[in-house]
């Protein structure tokens, strides 16, 4: 027969309560933080997923602030380059106009300060920076692309920035591939300046073709900044959603159900009620007392 | 009979009384009167009994039980005090903070990332310097963490080793004095004592104990006898700063090892010492590949003025040590246009280098082929699975204890209630025996009358 005594009994009662209390202050300090995992030991399984994900997710945030940094840089190369095919343009307007042989000299000369204007509008537009930052230098963004006599000052490699784990985009270009790789348009644009003030008419009639060469490799390199657009574009939505679903992950494993935080407190607290209640009950009764 | 019977009734009080008083001290076992007929005598060819006689008072105990309870207290002592030594060192990965370890790591790529946006940007360069010094700041505070608890723990194990000898003397001392007497039965306070003193020991150093018919317990550490009979072995402790502490216990043969077999609290202070000695040396490990990895891709790039890159962090002397001296190079931090994040000097959008360092986050090169946030992850991984594991272990413990001191309490506590009712079984026995004297007293007036 087991004997029950009353110190057993207390032994009994309080061993029971210092469990209660320990579950409970896990479930407050639960509630407290809204977090189910607060120290490894908490939930050793999930530690390392947790880890991998708190660091994907700080990693989309960059791979988010790279992409929209380079997408404002690619924005303004877009821009640049639409100014130059509106330049282009308008100079193969002046160069069919002026290869009429019903132009005379004189209209010729006198075109020649608009076809220089445009020139100059092509070295400024090259020189496009952001904040001292030039688009179209290559690595060598911190100096200016091209001089006035359409000498290149940039680097040959171009700059990239990591916009997901195995995706780098383009933030910056080698000017002298972009406004002279196949055909060298500040040189077509100054030849096609002497040409006018010379009268050559011959030289004009090459300059409607060279000017078509040189739109079609503004063309290139507009599709190629388009691309890279789409590209940091398509980073920044897939980044994003990334990392809503690591967050939704993450929040899954380690953060709490409120509801079911709050019941099981409740529980809790109603079981340690109900031993103090008992054990103040039991430790009322002694056969002593009726002696 | 009369004078007998008041007289083994006074004892049940008093034996009552006795238990009563004890009901709630530690390791009191209940006593029990025991007595039995007196020897008869033969008168008149009729045998005539001659009361009761007090034969002893006995200790309700189960001698196999309290060894099994000494066993359990030892391995109980051992699995909390684990927990509890190795909870204050799970606190220094706790990685529920911006400031954990992996965290920081994260966070010190993701400066170079963003540098990758414009590596000649002073203010990126000066961010990753800070995340370099702040990571760095955050591995060697760890490490600091965790050798402030490594000396602790030793520091701890001296002060309880320190009780350590005293209570063997005693329990030598009891058990002696138990031999000595040679009444097993009479020797309820001296057995109540040295049980109590050998689960003391047992929950201090977790050794087991084995009774002999006498009554006196040798107490065993890594199956050697620290107590026989009446004879209490020395125990010694070396320290020296980096080691474990050195139990010997001093025998004939002289002085032997024991330190494998300490279970209790000191036990359990040599697991969380191991334990997080094991950390130490794993964040050792990676402090010092990382820093000299980084290193070797630094000095490959060239800074933001057109030099060869030196150290980004200050290369460490050897392993151990790595982590709590980890720091970036003092130039680097003075400057952070001396990151050399170009492949080769001149332009400024030149990012080669930083895409070395970029890759390296992905490359396996710590120990088991783990990338540094698997190994870090792994270290951090470790340390909630060994504070479970020793939880798990405690609450397998407490419950064995439980269920063995229920058990010894069922068997040796004191029941007031029963105690009660023994109490009225006495008082009327007394009343009784009483009434007898009475009785004889009035027969012997009437015959003394006659006689007159």
């Amino acid at each position: 027969m087991i004997r029950a005594t009353r110190l057993g009994l207390n032994d009994l009662v309080s061993q029971h309560m210092a469990k209660l209390s320990t579950r409970m202050r896990v479930i407050e300090e639960q509630s407290v933080t809204g977090k189910r995992v607060n120290r490894p030991s908490d939930d050793p399984a999930i530690v390392s997923e947790v880890h991998r994900l708190y660091s994907s997710i700080e990693d989309q945030t960059v791979y988010v602030k790279n992409a929209e940094s380079a997408n404002s840089l690619l924005s303004q190369a877009d821009e640049t380059l639409a100014g130059v095919a509106d330049l282009l343009i308008r100079a193969r307007e002046i160069a069919v106009a002026m290869a009429s042989e019903t132009i005379t000299a004189a209209e010729r000369t006198s075109t020649a300060p608009e076809v220089q204007g445009l020139y100059d509008s092509l070295v400024q537009l090259s020189n496009t920076n952001i904040d001292g930052r030039y688009i179209f230098s290559g690595d060598g963004y911190q100096n200016a692309a091209f001089s006035a006599a359409g000498v290149y000052g940039g680097a040959n490699t171009t700059p990239s920035t990591r916009i997901s784990e195995s995706q780098w985009a383009q933030n910056g270009f080698d000017g002298s591939q972009v406004f002279q790789g196949v055909i060298d348009t500040f040189a077509v644009l100054n030849t096609f300046v002497l040409d006018l003030q010379a009268n050559n008419v011959p030289g004009i009639q090459n300059a409607i073709g060279d000017l078509d060469i040189a739109f079609d490799q503004n063309s290139f390199w507009r599709s190629t900044v388009g691309a890279e657009v789409n590209a940091v574009e398509d980073a920044v939505e897939i980044a994003e959603g990334m990392s809503s679903l690591l967050s939704t992950r993450l929040d899954q494993l380690i953060n709490i159900d409120e509801t079911e935080t709050y019941l099981n407190l409740n529980d809790i607290r109603n079981t340690y009620e109900s031993v103090l209640r008992v054990s103040a009950t039991s430790n009322q009764t002694s056969l002593f007392e009726l002696i | 009979m009369g004078r007998k019977g008041l007289s083994a009734a006074t004892a049940g009080i008093n034996v009552v009384s006795n238990n009563v008083a004890n009901a709630n001290t530690v390791g009191y076992s209940r006593r029990n009167l025991t007595t039995q007929n007196s020897d008869p005598i033969f008168q008149q060819g009729v045998l005539f009994g001659q009361g009761v006689d007090i034969t002893g008072i006995v200790r309700a105990h189960d001698r196999y039980l309290g060894m099994q309870l000494v066993d359990a207290v030892g391995l109980q002592s051992r699995a909390s005090t684990a927990e509890e030594s190795l909870k204050l060192t799970e606190a220094y990965f706790n990685e529920s903070e911006t400031a954990g370890l992996v965290e920081v790591y994260g966070a010190y790529y993701d400066a170079f990332n963003q540098l990758s946006s414009d590596p000649s940007d002073i203010s990126l360069r000066s961010h990753a310097v800070q995340t370099s010094e702040r990571l760095a700041t955050s591995v060697s505070r760890v490490a600091d963490g965790l050798q402030d608890n490594i000396n602790n723990f030793d520091d701890g194990f001296s002060a309880k080793f320190s009780q350590l000898n005293g209570l063997l003397s005693q329990i030598a001392k009891l058990n002696a004095a138990i031999g000595k007497r040679g009444d097993l039965q009479g020797n309820t306070e001296l057995l109540d004592r040295r049980d109590q003193l050998v689960r003391e020991v047992a929950a201090l150093m977790g050794a087991s104990a084995e009774l002999d018919p006498s009554g006196q317990a040798t107490i065993y550490i890594d199956g050697h006898a620290v107590v026989s009979g009446g004879e209490a072995r020395t125990l010694s402790l070396i320290t020296a700063a980096g080691v474990p502490p050195v139990l010997y216990l001093a025998a004939d043969a002289g002085l032997i090892d024991v330190t494998s077999g300490v279970g209790g609290e000191l036990g359990g202070i040599l697991d969380a010492r191991s334990y997080t000695q094991g950390y130490l040396n794993r964040l050792d490990d990676f402090a010092f590949t990382f820093a000299n990895s980084m290193n070797a891709i630094h000095v490959g790039g060239f800074d933001n003025y057109g030099a060869a890159g030196g150290n980004l962090f200050v290369p460490p002397a050897a392993i151990a040590g790595a982590a709590s001296t980890l720091s970036v190079d003092p130039l680097v931090s003075a400057d952070p246009n001396l990151l050399a994040m170009a492949g080769a000097a001149g332009a400024a959008g030149d990012d080669t280098n930083l895409q070395n360092i970029l890759t390296f986050e992905s490359s396996a090169s710590f120990t088991g082929a783990l990338t540094g946030l698997q190994f870090l992850s792994s270290i951090v991984n470790d340390v909630g699975g060994d504070v479970a594991a020793v939880s798990a272990d405690v609450e397998a413990q407490d419950a064995l204890v439980e269920d063995y001191d229920a058990m010894r309490t069922s068997i040796s506590g004191v029941d007031t209630d029963e105690e009660a009712v023994r109490l009225i079984e006495y008082q009327a026995a007394y009343r009784a025996a009483a009434k007898i004297v009475s009785a004889t007293d009035e027969m012997l007036r009437v015959l003394t009358t006659l006689g007159g």
